[in-house]
């Protein structure tokens, strides 16, 4: 399967210190990939990257392939086509990235109508016809409104239609039901899913929280420190992970029906500057040995999988 | 007993009764005046107790009041009406979520300490030892006390921040959304934590949570808030296992787990 | 004052701006003239030499002399302290009322920090000259009546800077456990609040004294504050006047450069302490 986005040994860096440590991750066509991982593990960075929208000071090298096309190093022009149509982005925080003192129709309307897509009156049309399809009432005078009228999810869902209007083959959403209540974050994920899959459009999904991400996605990558330690198909990787990261972030989490003690993971997460020469997770990780400590484990397959753990093999049964 | 004055018709008792809930809260209401607009109510007749040496979780969405119920109780606030009794000899201690500003920036974690402990009379040479070992008990060392909150990751704040909460023994100790800001494996840390300190004392937790999950590990009772009712309340097993009511079922069915697929309510 | 110094300045120029640097280094020189000047006078200030009467800059007078035969480098110099005395007391004086107000009204919140929003905006529609040269009038001229009424009016621009960082310090986690393990307001805002606060009090206060220096040296002028024949800067300015009808503009124009630089210097630097707070 040809993929859509494929990124082949990213890294990020700001002077010397490195963010994002040799990152490799494909998008199929209408595939939806989950990118898992807590602070500083380079998540947010990675798709930041692959809109060329790092913050300035942090330098990109590496491959960024969309359809063919080097992100990396394409022209201003492909770029400017590239963000307009090829993809759409969801942030976090709505309220953060939608311009207050303009209204929600100008906010979602400006990008189709600015590089030529549509006139304003089809926009407004779609726009419109969009936003009831993503359960918003009365999408007239919600169009007329401003920000700081719609609550935290009506205004997420506000985003999801400015970022499918122009038709995006692949959708990039950063953490996008994090600042969210649990039910509208459950809402508001089964409209994006809804939009996605119906459309056949491909998904690149950044979040801290494995259970979601596994929930809404066919393929998960987990990272730590900058990296990428084990990828899989989703139901798989969580019901027996193989790398004991992946692991240990199961463990972790409490479970609503049963009370147990939880198994927390030893010390914090830590930045890709800050591993030494071997495995990014040997400080924490209940299994190290010496040869963690000196090399770095490759990511390579395992049961159809992919994992960057030195013992998975013979850890395969104590881990999950 | 509380650094804030309350009106009159809220008062709060410092007596120490064995046997009695360590709070009582009842009818609690809290109305916040809005200019140009209907005030708004973030509280209406909430009452609940805390039995000793358990733990009570307020959970809720935003907007449904339980912050503003935690700072009534610590007395951070005032209620509009309604009683808080607090039946124990110490004073209600409270960690809060944001663990960048839960510490004075300019003051090394070993000096707060210190300036709490003297601020309650425990004598000088008394001192160095009583933070070292709250420093241990928090998973914390002497390194750490040197240090200010700047170099400390955001596990080690919190850790810090319940540091400080137990060095004036407090015999209620309100956690307000306190490990929601963290990592979800030093989350587990923290979690655990607060379970040791429990085991080890007859300290009771007020915890306030928009965590389901959460709520179930740590909590013995629970009280569900929706836009400050209370909705339903009962033992934490109970509650979560079999909820009655049917904004509880929500608020359960939308936390994603194995097998879970998100959902559009049907009722909007 | 083991509060922030240390601390303060190294981050700030940290952040590296030559802009800080330069503004940095001529406010310290010239707080430095302002300390040790008056040793370092070639001649006695007040000393007159009728044969060397308003002369040019030469090998005798550096800067040249005034219509009495004064030097004026000798009088520049002696002049430095009493033109930044009475700043730094204005600011001082501002500082020490426009904090405890902000942290007052911070602390506080509600009714009583739109009250004191209220009195606030009252006091910024007054123009600071105009108490400082009513003040004189009505108490007398000289060092006293000017200092005061400038410190009161510039304690508002004082407060307002502090009590926005205050407000935002005051509902943090850190304040509001302080004030649950019983520690009393004043306590916390002297030991707590007013260390989060000193870098951008710091910033305004520096800021602030390079205006009240020129308010100052304008009160003087107009001959309300120093009394000649003291050596103040605005007091120069004003006897340079008349010379400057006989084409002696050397009094006037080293008096007015210093206080021009004086501003300029500390008023860049204010602005850079807070910018680079951020």
């Amino acid at each position: 399967m040809s993929s859509l986005l494929a990124v082949r040994e990213l890294y990020v860096k700001v002077a010397d210190r490195v963010l994002v440590d040799g990152v490799s991750v494909t998008v199929g066509a209408a595939e939806s990939v989950g990118l898992v991982g807590e602070s500083g593990s380079g998540k947010s960075l990675t798709i930041k990257a692959a809109m060329r929208l790092l913050p300035r000071g942090l330098k990109a090298s590496g491959e960024i392939v969309f359809d063919g096309q080097d992100v990396l190093t394409s022209s201003r022009k492909e770029l400017a086509r590239y963000r307009a149509g090829d993809v759409g982005l969801i942030h976090q925080d709505p309220r953060a990235h939608i311009n207050p003192s303009r209204t929600i129709g100008q906010f979602v309307t400006e990008g189709v109508v600015d590089t030529g897509q549509m006139t304003a009156a089809q926009a407004r049309e779609a726009a419109c016809a969009l936003m009831r399809d993503v359960g918003i009432g009365d999408a007239e005078r919600r169009m007329h409104q401003y920000p700081h009228q719609l609550s935290g999810g009506l205004l997420q869902r506000v985003m999801i239609v400015a970022a499918l209007l122009p038709g995006p083959r692949l959708i990039f959403a950063d953490e996008p039901t994090t600042a969210l209540d649990v039910t509208v974050q459950s809402e508001v994920m089964a409209i994006l899913l809804e939009q996605i899959q119906d459309q056949g459009r491909s998904l690149l999904f950044v979040t801290h929280d494995l259970d979601l991400a596994a929930a809404v996605t066919d393929r998960l990558a987990v990272m730590y420190a900058g990296t990428i330690v084990e990828t899989g198909r989703s139901e798989e990787l969580c019901a027996r992970p193989l790398h004991p990261y992946t692991a240990g972030l199961l463990r972790s989490r409490p479970s609503t029906t049963q009370v147990r003690r939880l198994e927390a993971i030893p010390g914090r997460p830590i930045a890709a500057y800050e591993v030494g020469t071997g495995c990014p997770f040997s400080g924490r990780c209940a299994f190290t040995e010496d040869r963690c400590r000196i090399e770095r484990p490759a990511r390579r397959e395992l049961e159809g999988r992919e994992v960057a753990c030195h013992r998975a093999e013979e850890l395969r049964e104590c881990v999950s | 007993m509380s650094a804030l004055p309350r009106d009159e018709d809220c008062t709060v008792s410092p007596a120490g009764i064995d046997g009695a809930p360590v709070l009582e809260v009842r009818g609690l209401s809290k109305t916040f005046p809005v200019r140009r607009a209907p005030s708004h109510v973030a509280l209406r007749d909430v009452s609940f107790s805390i039995a000793r040496g358990t733990c009570l979780a307020l959970v809720g969405e935003s907007g449904s009041g339980k912050t503003t119920a935690a700072r009534i109780i610590a007395g951070l606030e005032r209620a509009t009406s309604g009683t808080v009794v607090l039946n124990a000899a110490r004073r209600v201690q409270m960690v809060f979520q944001d663990p960048y500003g839960s510490l004075d920036p300019r003051q090394t974690i070993g000096a707060g300490l210190h300036e709490l402990l003297s601020l309650h009379g425990v004598r000088r040479r008394e001192r160095a030892e009583r933070v070292t070992k709250l420093l241990h008990d928090v998973g914390l060392d002497e390194r750490h006390a040197g240090q200010r909150p700047k170099s400390l990751s955001g596990g080690q704040r919190q850790r810090a921040a319940i540091a400080r909460a137990l060095a004036l023994e407090p015999a209620l100790l309100i956690l307000d959304e306190a490990v929601s800001a963290l990592d979800v494996s030093v989350q587990a840390q923290v979690l655990n934590l607060l379970a040791d300190i429990r085991e080890r004392s007859d300290i009771s937790y007020l915890f306030v949570s928009h965590d389901l999950a959460v709520v179930r590990q740590v909590s013995d009772t629970c009280v569900v808030l929706q836009h400050g009712r209370v909705v339903e309340q009962g033992p934490t097993a109970d509650v979560l296992d079999r909820p009655e009511q049917p904004y509880t079922r929500a608020l359960i069915d939308a936390i994603p787990r194995p097998g879970w697929r998100p959902g559009r309510r049907t009722d909007r | 004052m083991a509060l922030a110094w240390s601390r303060v300045v190294p981050r700030a120029a940290g952040a590296g701006s030559p802009l800080l640097l330069v503004s940095g280094a001529a406010a310290g020189l010239l707080t430095l003239l302002a300390v040790v000047g008056p040793w370092l006078t070639p001649y006695e200030a007040d000393a007159t030499d009728v044969l060397a009467a308003s002369q040019g800059p030469g090998a005798q007078h550096w800067l040249g002399t005034d219509s009495l035969g004064r030097d004026i480098l000798s009088r520049a110099l002696a002049g430095a302290r009493l033109s930044f005395a009475g700043p730094a007391l204005v600011v001082l004086i501002s500082a020490v009322l426009g904090t405890a107000l902000a942290l007052f009204s911070a602390w506080h919140g509600g009714w009583v920090d739109r009250a004191c929003n209220r009195l606030l905006n009252v006091m910024f529609a007054v123009p600071g000259i105009l108490v400082a040269v009513l003040s004189s009038a009505v108490f007398g001229a000289g060092f006293w009546a000017p200092v005061l009424a400038l410190g009161l009016v510039y304690a508002p621009y004082m407060a307002r800077v502090v009590r926005s960082v205050a407000v935002r310090e005051r509902h943090r986690g850190y304040v509001e456990s302080l004030q649950l393990a019983g520690m009393s307001p004043l306590r916390i805002g002297l030991r707590h609040l007013l260390p989060n606060v000193f870098p951008i009090l710091l910033a305004q206060a520096t800021y602030g004294f390079g205006t009240a220096l020129a308010d100052f040296a304008a009160v003087s002028f107009l001959g309300l504050g120093i009394q000649p024949p003291e050596a103040e800067w605005g007091v120069m300015v004003a006897e340079g006047r008349s010379e400057l009808l006989d084409g002696a503009v050397q009094q006037s124009l080293v008096a007015g450069t210093l206080i021009v630089v004086t501003v300029v210097a500390f008023n860049v630097l204010g602005a850079q302490l807070a910018g680079g707070r951020r």
